[in-house]
């Protein structure tokens, strides 16, 4: 579970998150929606602790962001898996080897281990014959699957999604809208998905905020409200 | 100016957070060995034909501009050799690599930070200084060995000139080199090396790591290091030659 109270976060005079509170429950798909600019983004690097919020308190399991030691902040991105908007993956690495990088970084497993498990992430998103090639030779959908099965890899507590439909045509959209919300089932992980694709939130979204100009507009009762009118 | 503190202060903010948190060494390893691979093989092309050719002019306009029967014969085989080893293969070939090996630094981390790569890596747990500035730091210790070669191709591109343009005989231009050989130089040179390599490996580090923008961002970056680093070069030979020479 992470716990987000009165988050605010500026950019020299501009201010792009105007306190937010909220609680993102696990085995559930949270999503944060809102327009381009409404502080989105934002929002959920803070969230990862790749920006420095100006005020405000996430909690992660009920321990401080701010209250954790180096050692300990080390330890829980280990436990997190994050797709982002473009992908993101290595470009100077193949298929396998993206999947196979974050526990050749950090676990002691010998190479076969890890290959094998890099390769059952890699089927658990339905990739087949694409191990050996290089991000650019294969398409959008393919990098999003292979992003997440990079971030599944570790079996993180936490998946975190930047616009994991961005780029994709409908049908590819639906496809990966679905893996995240049954991944998120499987193992049982509390998942945030930045979107503002008004199918992902009608399909997929099972706690949904809505942001605009930085501030939070619309909490759970609102949200039904919202999904009777659509 | 407060800008120019901000920018300094950073950089050293990094180098202190490149020897920080290592990355396992089994990985680190690799990536150190792809760094050899790239910015010290890589360069091997363009140094040689560079330190061959302009060798070779150094000791024809050395010899065009001393044909004077009062100026002793092995001069142009002294003064290719001095300007070789002191300035042309240290600091002529560093400028030249700010642009080459400074460039590909800038624009790769820079890509890498465009296209959220590094974001990937620091939501990760990775120490992404570590990651990506020390394996070049580590490869360019061996950046002493490419001005070597330039060393030599210097001069010997300015013996087979002298020679086959009839300006200097074989003897005199080997007394030439030989006259006067103070070892010390050799050690300037390689010190003053020593510290180029340092900074064309962490100054494009810092403009490819810091750079704001897309894709246009990546050209404005590469651009703006190899000013830098040119710029940082010019200085540091200055210094180094108040401090060692005089």
């Amino acid at each position: 579970m992470i716990e987000i109270n009165n988050l605010k976060k500026s950019f020299g005079e501009t201010e792009v998150l105007k306190g937010v509170s909220t609680i993102f429950e696990q085995g559930k798909t949270n999503l944060i929606i809102g327009q381009s600019g409404s502080g989105k983004t934002v929002f959920l690097k803070c969230i990862l602790g790749l920006h420095q919020a100006s005020e405000g308190e996430i909690s992660y399991n009920q321990k401080p962001l701010s209250q954790m030691t180096e050692q300990e902040r080390s330890l829980l991105r280990q436990d997190m898996g994050m797709v982002f908007q473009g992908s993101a993956l290595f470009d100077s690495m193949t298929v396998e080897e993206n999947v196979m990088f974050p526990m050749k970084m950090f676990t002691e497993a010998p190479s076969d281990e890890i290959r094998e498990r890099a390769n059952i992430a890699i089927n658990r998103v339905n990739l087949i014959d694409a191990n050996a090639k290089l991000p650019s030779e294969i398409s959008g959908g393919m990098q999003k699957r292979v992003a997440i099965a990079r971030a599944i890899v570790m079996n993180p507590n936490y998946l975190f999604c930047d616009e994991p439909n961005s780029g994709l045509d409908p049908k590819t959209a639906i496809l990966i809208d679905n893996l995240i919300q049954e991944i998120t089932q499987e193992y049982q992980i509390t998942t945030v998905i930045n979107s503002h694709d008004m199918n992902s939130v009608m399909e997929i979204g099972e706690k949904i905020i809505f942001l605009k100009d930085g501030e939070k507009k619309m909490g759970r009762k609102q949200q039904r409200n919202f999904q009777n009118r659509q | 100016m407060i800008k120019l503190l901000e920018h300094i202060g950073r950089y050293f903010i990094m180098l202190q957070k490149t020897f920080g948190k290592f990355t396992k060494s089994s990985v680190l390893k690799k990536l150190v060995v792809r760094e050899i691979d790239d910015l010290i093989i890589g360069s091997l092309g363009i140094v040689a034909f560079i330190s061959f050719f302009v060798g070779g002019v150094v000791a024809i306009q050395t010899a065009i501009n001393s044909d004077n029967p009062l100026l002793p014969k092995y001069l142009v085989g002294y003064a290719t050799r001095q300007s070789i080893i002191l300035e042309f293969a240290p600091t002529f070939i560093s400028i030249i690599m700010a642009g080459k090996v400074g460039s590909f630094i800038t624009s790769s981390i820079g890509t890498m930070r465009v296209t959220e790569q590094i974001d990937a890596l620091e939501v990760m747990g990775v120490n992404t200084y570590n990651y990506l500035i020390f394996p070049k730091i580590a490869a360019m210790t061996l950046y002493p060995f490419i001005i070597v070669i330039s060393m030599f191709l210097g001069i010997f591109g300015g013996y087979i000139a002298c020679i086959t343009g009839g300006f200097s005989a074989h003897a005199d231009f080997v007394e030439g080199l030989q006259l006067d050989f103070n070892a010390f130089h050799v050690t300037y040179a390689f010190i003053k090396t020593f510290l180029f390599a340092m900074l064309l490996a962490t100054i494009p580090s810092y403009h490819g790591y810091f750079m704001k923008g897309g894709a246009l961002g990546v050209g404005k970056a590469s651009t703006t290091s190899f000013v830098w680093t040119s710029v940082a070069i010019i200085l540091m030979n200055s210094f180094v030659t108040n401090f060692l020479l005089t």
